[in-house]
This record gives C-alpha cells, structure tokens and sequence, in this order.
C-alpha cells in the first residue's frame, strides 16, 4: 500500500499520543466532522466514526446496521472471532439478539443491581482490609480493581470464589488483540470446559445464581436454551462482566489521583456524588476503545458520506464523548457534570448489559478506597504506568500506589 | 405531558429508572421498561424528557 493510501486510511487501532486523551486521528477524524476510512488487520477499510451525533446513528435501532460478526462484510477485530463469537447473541441482530438478552436482564437490572449493593460493599471492605495488610507498593489493579468485579461476578453465576483467578485467567486471553489465534482458540476451549463442567453440576447441586438458572430453567424446564446456548451466556457474562469493570475501577483511580480537588468533592458527599462521577468517568475515559463495530445493511448517509450496504464502520466512543457539540469543556474532568448523554456504554439495542451492576460496583469502590487510604499516591511517576493499547478495552497494566 | 412506552423494543438497559425512578421501573422476569405514571407531574417532566433521550433503543416516547 503506498503512502498516500496510507494517509487516507489509518491503521487501526489508532496509537495514542497522550494516554488521557483519544487518538490525536480520530479527534482530527470528528473535527473534520464525517466518517473517514482506517485500515484494519485484514486490510480491509471500514468507516471510522467519530461524532457522537453520528454514533449515536449508526448504533441506533434503525436497522441500517448490524452486529452480525460472521457478515462477510464485518470489520471482524481478528481472524479468530466468527468462530469464537459467531454464534454469541449479542453478536446478533433482532430474534437472534433481544429475546435472549432479556434471558440474562433480570440479573442486571437496577433494582438487582441494587439489591447486591450491600454485599458489594462488603466485598469492597474485605479486599481494603486485605490491602491494608500487605507491603507497599501494592498493585492495585491486581489487588483491588480486578478482585472486586472478579468476585461480583463469580457470586452472580454461582461460582465459588475461589476460582475467580482460574476464571480471570482464561478471560483475559480471549480478549487480548495481540494474542496469536491458536492461544487464544486454546484458551476459549478451556473456558468453555470450565463453564460446561459447572453448569452440569448445578443439574445436581441448583442455587439461585445465574449458571444454576441457565441449565435448571432455561435448557430443562423452559427448553428455550440448549445446554451448549446456556453455557455461551455463561461465556459471555465473564468476558464481558469483569475485566471491563476492572479496567474502569483502575482508570478511575488514577482519575482521581491525577485530580485531587475532584477526589475531595467525590469523598465530600460519596452517596450524592458517586453515581455522577461514575457517569463522568465512563465519559472520560471512554473505555471500550476499538469497538463496537456493525456491518452496514442499508446504503446509509452519514455526515454526507454514503456509507454503503456490505461495508464496515468503527464507531470510536473516546473521541465521541468528547465532542464539543454535547459537552462543556469536553476535555476536562468534572464529576459535578450534569449532561449525561454519554455513550461510555455504547447505544442501541446492544448497549452494556452489565451496565447497572458496574456502576454500583465503581460506586463502591472509588470512595471506600480514598476513605480507607486519604493519603494514597502513586508508587511511580505517571510517565511509566503502561496502558494497554492493544486491547478492546482501554486500562492500566498495573497501578502502584502507597499510602 | 403523555408517555407512551413500546416494550417490543426495550432492551432494557434501564437507564429510564436511573433517571427517573417514579415514573419508570423494569418487569423482574425480563427487564423490560414498566411505566408507573403515563402522565407524571411537572417536577418529573425534564428527567421523563431525559428518560427518553437516552435510551438506547428508542422505546420511550414524551409527547408535550
């Protein structure tokens, strides 16, 4: 490919200049303000969308995109995923999607989101406790950020705790980019072992989570699940439950330590100011990096390009959630901030399943840490923490703090 | 002001009960958007108005 074609289209992922901001290219891309092409893995070159406006277009329920990975003309994020998401609902559209999504909504909905609040809490109080134990520095993604979600996710499937590192192990490879097919296929097939021997044995031992639920109601009693189907939910509410959690817990406390004074306002009313400085963050750090991705269905015109039926399209929700057409002062963190149009959870019909319990996960976790430790700091300049540019989702390697 | 609700395409997310929490809720069994009150009180227009804005599927609609 010759330079000028290279200069028309990007490769994706797009390198970050400054790890707080989005890519220099796709801001450029939104203030040019239509869709430009990017060069992805397979050479091929989807739309990259940077407006929130338009964003907001193509993920909406208009039926002009879709989700479909195994589409020919998908901008797929490896060769690996039509065959380890092919057949995963939310990589679906329509009957496909919706009627299996509302199978797993009742365990993610506000009310039982909230309902886990207290025992959240507790899990958030033990692992400070455990904290406070160990010699400094102290990774707190591993220790902290990790541990928690890992733990809230393991008691909503029914999974004993102490598996939560086998369980987070596997996970990570599976959505790691840079990892090389076979590892990842390998890693997937153990997973999926893991769930399948577990859902089983809740045939025999039933509980009240959601595993136990999956096979005793859904594929025994309901017949609307196969055995295979439920333990692709089981897959999924792993994948998608805790290191995205995780990474956001982890970029929130360097958040907050980077910017003491929105760190007191958080501690100064932590039930009143916790939920907006959730919302804040996920604007901020517009964690979900190089997704979502849809096909295009219907010839389309956005921001006077015809995106056409067959052809890929990125939206870029870093670069959204700092436009300037929906945000004050896009740029800056304020947790105070009252606009809540951000879509740090995506839109449209595939928007974050787990979206309710995170928050309450993050409600959690930010002001009981900075209670716990109000002298907590960094272990290392801020120029040598890594962040993992590589993956889906956008997060610290590791997060040494002392106290 | 009159809210009409369309539960086919409710995925639910439930953003409309963070928002306004006394004029939508979600069915337990599936998550799917309850309306509580289809014409609610002047204090709950603006987050009723926010309600349907956000939402990711489009399935509230705020006439007046």
């Amino acid at each position: 490919m010759s330079n000028d074609t290279m200069a028309e289209a990007p490769a994706f992922p797009l390198p970050r200049g400054c790890p707080f901001a989005p890519p220099e290219t796709a801001t450029a891309f939104r203030e040019a303000g239509v869709p430009r092409r990017v060069t992805i893995w397979d050479g091929s070159r989807p739309w990259l969308i940077t407006r929130h406006d338009h964003v907001q277009q193509v993920l909406g329920p208009n039926g002009r995109f879709g989700a479909d990975v195994t589409d020919a003309g998908f901008p797929n994020t490896s060769s690996a995923q039509p065959a380890v998401e092919g057949n995963i609902f939310f990589r679906k559209d329509g009957d496909e999607h919706l009627p299996i999504r509302r199978i797993l909504n009742p365990d993610f909905t506000v009310k039982a989101s909230e309902k886990l609040r207290a025992r959240i809490a507790d899990l958030t109080e033990q692992l400070l406790d455990e904290l406070a134990d160990k010699a400094e520095p102290v990774d707190l993604i591993e220790e902290y950020a990790l541990a928690l979600p890992t733990m809230v996710i393991c008691e909503i499937l029914g999974v004993p705790l102490d598996q939560r590192h086998a369980v987070h192990e596997s996970a990570k490879k599976v959505v790691q980019l840079s990892l090389p097919k076979e590892e990842k296929l390998a890693a997937h097939r153990k997973q999926v072992e893991n769930i399948r021997r577990t859902m089983a044995d809740k045939r025999d031992h039933p509980d009240d989570g959601l595993l136990s639920r999956l096979v005793n109601t859904w594929v025994d009693d309901k017949n609307v699940l196969t055995f295979d189907e439920a333990v692709r939910l089981g897959m999924l509410v792993i994948g998608a439950g805790h290191e995205t959690t995780a990474n956001m817990i982890g970029l929130g406390i360097l958040g907050f330590l980077r910017e003491p004074a929105q760190r007191d306002t958080l501690l100064a009313d932590p039930r009143k100011n916790a939920a907006p400085a959730v919302e804040e963050m996920m604007r901020y750090w517009s964690m979900v990096q190089t997704e979502p991705r849809r096909v295009c269905l219907q010839d389309t015109e956005i921001g006077g390009v015809l995106i056409k039926a067959g052809e890929g399209v990125i939206c870029n929700l870093p670069a959204a959630n700092r436009d300037p057409a929906v945000f004050t002062d896009p740029e800056r963190l304020d947790i105070t901030r009252t606009e809540r149009r951000h879509i740090g959870f995506g839109f449209g019909v595939h928007q974050c399943l787990g979206q309710n319990l995170s928050r309450v996960e993050m409600q959690e976790a930010w002001p009981r840490l900075f209670q716990r430790f109000p002298t907590l700091r960094l272990a290392v300049a801020e120029s040598e923490l890594h962040f993992h540019d590589d993956a889906l989702t956008y997060g610290l390697e590791e997060l040494p703090v002392t106290w | 002001m009159r809210i009409t609700i369309e539960e086919d395409k409710c995925c639910g997310a439930g953003q409309c009960v963070l928002l306004a929490p006394e004029v939508f809720d979600q069915r337990d069994e599936d998550g799917v958007v309850v309306l509580l009150d289809a014409e609610p009180p002047a204090e709950q227009h603006a987050a009723a108005r926010e309600a349907a804005a956000v939402c990711p599927a489009s399935a509230i609609e705020v006439q007046a």
